[in-house]
């Protein structure tokens, strides 16, 4: 009896210790006609796209289905929400603009930037991608700084893309040094993630306090990282030149520049 | 003499107006198109680029097709060998170039590249070897590189393997199509690409050096 007993206590330890690593896996592709996606943001239960190639913004419903267009962007790229309010890094036109109820504002800025290529709003945190400038322009809520230089090193980066601000820290798409770098909120780089992993051109990224996520463009591929650097999963399948990744609730959304659709992802 | 001053200073606007006008309206309109648009971060830089040109005017690039259309000031003069030379300056390949100028003549440059691998004849070879590159736009310009030596016919990079095939008259020289494609940036394993021209491709381009 005491060796049953200690065979069930034995068992059931084992299998509360088992790591519960639930894949991704894809659900649907939403087919988007001539829509080019490069950026997304969710904004009242709907997905506003940054169509680069056409100048454009497109709000569409879970399903594909277009419910507005605002016309008269010049390549918009990464985007990102608050409180219904877009931002549109504008790489043609050096700007950051401010988007909601039809009414278009140019954000104020204590810098120029070179083709701003992506934007992360987060609490009164904002953090700018500024891709030819080779670095992160960030307002911490009282001052802009700017942090980064060109180059291959730690805390240099090389045509940056994307960037999404954390609790504690910013996560930077270094694109064409083919990784992740995570800095702290004062600028002074963390973390190098994902350059083992052969990727070419890191271009877009998602992250949140458990994952980061991020587009191989050139090779077709998406790589969840977790933040100390570990492979959790690479996604090939539906992928075609994915551009941005966009977590909302239990549904990953992926946008395929190429393939002009979004893949969704659900943990299985 | 009130009248005649009105007259004489609304005769002076009209002229100043018709000038300007005229100025504004003198411009030739230029269609490059461009191979290896695959990134667009790198197609919407070459539009940017172009766009901070003294004088230009509707820079458009369509993505589908490749094409980029300008306008630049007639007197400027502006000519299909420094279109092309600004293209590959940005790091891309320009396929082809016609200009209308204001005067309603057309240049292009198409026919005569066309002609140049048709005029390859003779014995044909093929020649593969290991070019360094990464995306659609290192494709265009490895593949432009040896197109342009004399005698070859055809050349393709395959982006998966690295190896590009070159189909040639039997004179042309591995060593030849190697040096080439060096001088457009991307190594091989025997002769590598200066330091300068290859920081000057566009960031996607710039692959894992050759040791």
């Amino acid at each position: 009896m005491k060796r049953l007993l200690f065979t069930v206590l034995a068992c059931i330890t084992l299998f509360s210790c088992t790591k519960t690593n639930k894949e991704w896996q894809q659900f649907e592709t939403i087919e988007l006609g001539k829509i080019t996606p490069i950026g997304f943001a969710f904004v009242a239960n709907n997905i506003w796209i940054a169509d680069g190639d056409h100048n454009q913004l497109v709000e569409v419903d879970e399903k594909g289905e277009i419910l507005n267009t605002a016309v008269g962007f010049e390549r918009p790229m990464h985007i990102d929400s608050k409180d219904g309010v877009l931002y549109i890094p504008e790489y043609g036109s050096d700007q950051i603009i401010k988007y909601g109820n039809g009414k278009r504002d140019i954000l104020s800025l204590s810098d120029s930037l070179d083709a701003p290529a992506g934007v992360a709003v987060f609490n009164q945190e904002i953090a700018i991608a500024d891709f030819y400038n080779h670095r992160i322009v960030y307002f911490d809520g009282q001052k802009w700084f700017s942090f980064g230089k060109e180059g291959k090193i730690k805390g240099e980066l090389y045509y940056p893309t994307d960037v999404q601000i954390l609790t504690d820290k910013i996560v930077v798409a270094d694109a064409y040094n083919n990784r992740i770098q995570i800095f702290d909120k004062s600028g002074n780089s963390l973390k190098i993630i994902g350059e083992e992993e052969k990727m070419n051109a890191a271009t877009g990224l998602y992250a949140d306090d458990s994952e980061i996520w991020i587009t191989d463009f050139e090779n077709d591929r998406v790589l969840v990282f977790d933040h100390d650097g570990n492979v959790q999963q690479i996604i090939t399948q539906g992928l075609s030149k994915p551009t941005e990744i966009l977590k909302v609730g239990k549904m990953v959304y992926i946008a395929n520049y190429k393939g002009k659709n979004f893949s969704t992802f659900k943990q299985k | 003499m009130k009248n005649i001053m009105v007259i004489l200073i609304a005769t002076f606007l009209f002229g100043i107006n018709n000038n300007l006008n005229a100025q504004s309206e003198s411009m030739d309109e230029f269609t490059v198109q461009v191979d290896g648009l695959g990134c667009p971060f790198c197609a919407y830089g070459l539009e940017k680029k172009f766009k901070e040109l003294k004088g230009i005017k509707n820079v458009k690039i369509e993505m589908e097709t490749g094409i980029m259309d300008f306008a630049y000031p007639t007197d400027k003069s502006l000519t299909i060998v420094q279109v092309e030379k600004q293209v590959e300056k940005a790091g891309y390949t320009p396929v082809s170039v016609s200009i209308k100028r204001a005067d309603g003549s057309v240049e292009k440059s198409e026919e005569a590249n066309n002609n140049a691998s048709d005029l390859v004849s003779g014995e044909l070879n093929d020649i593969q070897f290991f070019v360094a590159g990464n995306c659609d736009m290192c494709k265009s310009r490895i593949e432009k590189a040896a197109k342009d030596v004399e005698g070859v016919q055809s050349a393709t990079w395959n982006k998966e393997t690295k190896e590009l095939m070159v189909r040639a008259v039997s004179d042309v020289a591995k060593s030849t199509l190697q040096t080439a494609v060096a001088e457009a940036g991307h190594d091989t394993k025997s002769v590598k690409a200066n330091k300068d021209t290859y920081n000057n491709l566009p960031g996607c381009c710039q692959y894992e050096r050759v040791q």
